[in-house]
This record gives C-alpha cells, structure tokens and sequence, in this order.
C-alpha cells in the first residue's frame, strides 16, 4: 500500500510532525463523531429507538429511510477513509503481529457490524440497538487506541 | 515490510466496507429517486399536478459539490491498487479508471440539465448512474480476486 512515501515512520523530521498533527486531526474526528452521533441518534439506546421509531408524546417524528440512509452513506464514506488510513499508518508501527491484527479486525468489523445493526434496528428488531450502541463505541475506540499508538511511536518513543 | 498477512486483511475490510457504502448509495436513489427515467425527472424537475416541488439550483449544488471530493477520492484510493499488478493490461486499467470518472462526472452534472427541462439528461443520470456502480463493482471484484483469492499478489 502506497499512502505513505516511506515506510519509517521516522524518515524526516518534517514526515514525523505531518503524519503526528494528520493522527491528531482524525483523532478529533473520531470523538467528535461519538459526539455527533449522540446528538443525531441519542446516547441510550431509548433514545435511538425514538429517534428511529418517533414518539408521538414527545411529538417527535419518526426517522424517513431516505435520511437514515443519507446519514449511513455519509458517515460511513468519512469512516472509512478515516480508519482506513489510519490502519495504513498502524500496518507500519512497531508492534506485534497480533496487536496489529487484532486493532485491523476489531476496529473495522466493528464498523461494518454497527451499520449492519443499525439497518437492522430500523428494519427488524428493537434489540438491535444494543448491538448498533456496542460496535459504534467499539469502532471508534479500537480507532482511537490505534491513533493513540501512532502519536505515541511518532513523538513519544522517537526513533 | 508489511505483513502480506495484515495487508489483505486490511484489504479485505477495506473492500466489505465500500461494498456497503455502495450499497447504501444504491438503495438512496432507487428511496429518493425512483428506479426509471420518469421517476428521476420528475424528482428533480417537479410536477405541479402531484405537488412535487421542482429542486433548487442550491439544493442540488448541495449533494453535488461534495461528491466531487468524495468520488474522486474513492476512485483514488481503490483504483491506485490496480497500479502494482501486471495482470490486467495497461489498455483495461486506464478504460476502467476512464469509465468511472466519466460516469460519476455525467451522474453528478446531469440533473443541471433536468432542471432545466431536458428529459434526455434524466436517461443520461440513470444510466451514468448504474454505470458508475457497475464499474466499481467490476474494480472491486478485481482488487478481491487479484489480492485476497490468489496466493501471489
């Protein structure tokens, strides 16, 4: 994979701090969308189903599938551009195989799974909720933790 | 040296996760647009006897500007895989990255001209459209089979 021009992270001082404030701006990223999302959806899993199902008490209307789709195909495009080059970046760290590989797996399957239960809360099953809350924390855990790793090796532990 | 191993897991994903997001596109403008023609014109043109209004210059400058960004840089990222491989020929790389750019430029401007009133620009949004999504599938299907599906990549 070609996104980086070297594959020491340590090449160039000036390599270092771009690659450190690029982890530090996604790393903004990914907790303003934990934000972001508590916001669009809410942070209890009652709150997402009213936001998905509406709530006739509270006068809230429930969710059109055109805007919960509109919200999945955008969020899930900047996810994945963000956490895919983040893990381009993990794949050159000095870390075990299976640190690495645990990171690549939990954080991306988590992605794909809290779209999956997300659709499949809206769709089928109330209980889903659990799971869409679950992965959706985990996703941008596992990719904050690995960003964490990358400003640790780039500024922290030097070459 | 990067593991070969985490390489084509991180593929692996990589390509799961823009399958999905494909797929999402996909399922947005068959919900929003309609599967035929008609139906397309009709969204973006208005119809008065069904108080359908037509869209805004602005309205469609909205979904437009972005995919300029987010487009491009799906092609990028995707196709820039298809650069370390001999297997497929120069002459296929460059006619699938030209097609996509190509559909996705007409997809994204023709409903411009629907507003306008031409209805020919609402055959040319469906077929960009789904053309668009096939050549990405067929990228897809080729970063899959040439980097996960064969041993030596």
């Amino acid at each position: 994979m070609k996104f980086l021009v070297s594959k020491n992270l340590h090449a160039n001082p000036n390599y270092t701090l771009l690659l450190g404030f690029f982890a530090v701006m996604l790393l903004l990223y990914f907790a303003g969308d934990l934000f972001y999302l508590a916001n669009f959806f809410g942070h209890t899993p009652l709150a997402v189903l009213q936001t998905l199902r509406g709530d006739l008490d509270a006068f809230v209307e429930p969710l059109s599938l055109a805007s919960l789709l509109e919200h999945l195909h955008v969020s899930l495009f900047l996810a994945i551009l963000a956490i895919f080059t983040t893990m381009a970046i993990v794949l050159r760290l000095n870390l075990q195989f299976r640190h690495k590989q645990l990171l690549i797996l939990v954080s991306m399957s988590s992605l794909f799974l809290a779209s999956l239960s997300l659709l499949g809360t809206y769709f089928f099953c109330d209980a889903l909720v659990y799971a869409y809350l679950f992965f959706t924390l985990l996703w941008h855990l596992g990719a904050s933790y690995a960003l964490a790793l990358i400003l640790f090796e780039l500024w922290v532990k030097k070459a | 040296m990067i593991s070969p191993r985490l390489f084509k897991l991180l593929l692996f994903f990589a390509l799961g996760l823009i399958s999905l997001q494909l797929l999402s596109g996909i399922w947005l403008f068959i919900e929003k647009y309609g599967l035929t023609p008609g139906e397309v014109y009709l969204y973006f043109a208005g119809d008065e006897a069904n108080f359908i209004m037509a869209k805004s210059v602005e309205g469609l400058l909205e979904t437009a500007v972005p995919h300029f960004v987010a487009v491009s840089a799906t092609i990028f990222v995707y196709a820039h895989f298809l650069l370390f491989t001999k297997e497929i020929s120069e002459k296929r790389k460059q006619l699938l990255i030209f097609g996509l750019f190509l559909t996705a430029l007409i997809d994204i401007f023709s409903p411009l001209g629907i507003l306008y009133g031409c209805e020919l620009f609402a055959w040319l949004k469906v077929l960009s459209f789904w053309g668009f999504e096939i050549l990405m599938g067929v990228l897809l299907y080729m970063l899959f089979s040439l980097y996960l599906l064969q041993k030596r990549a």
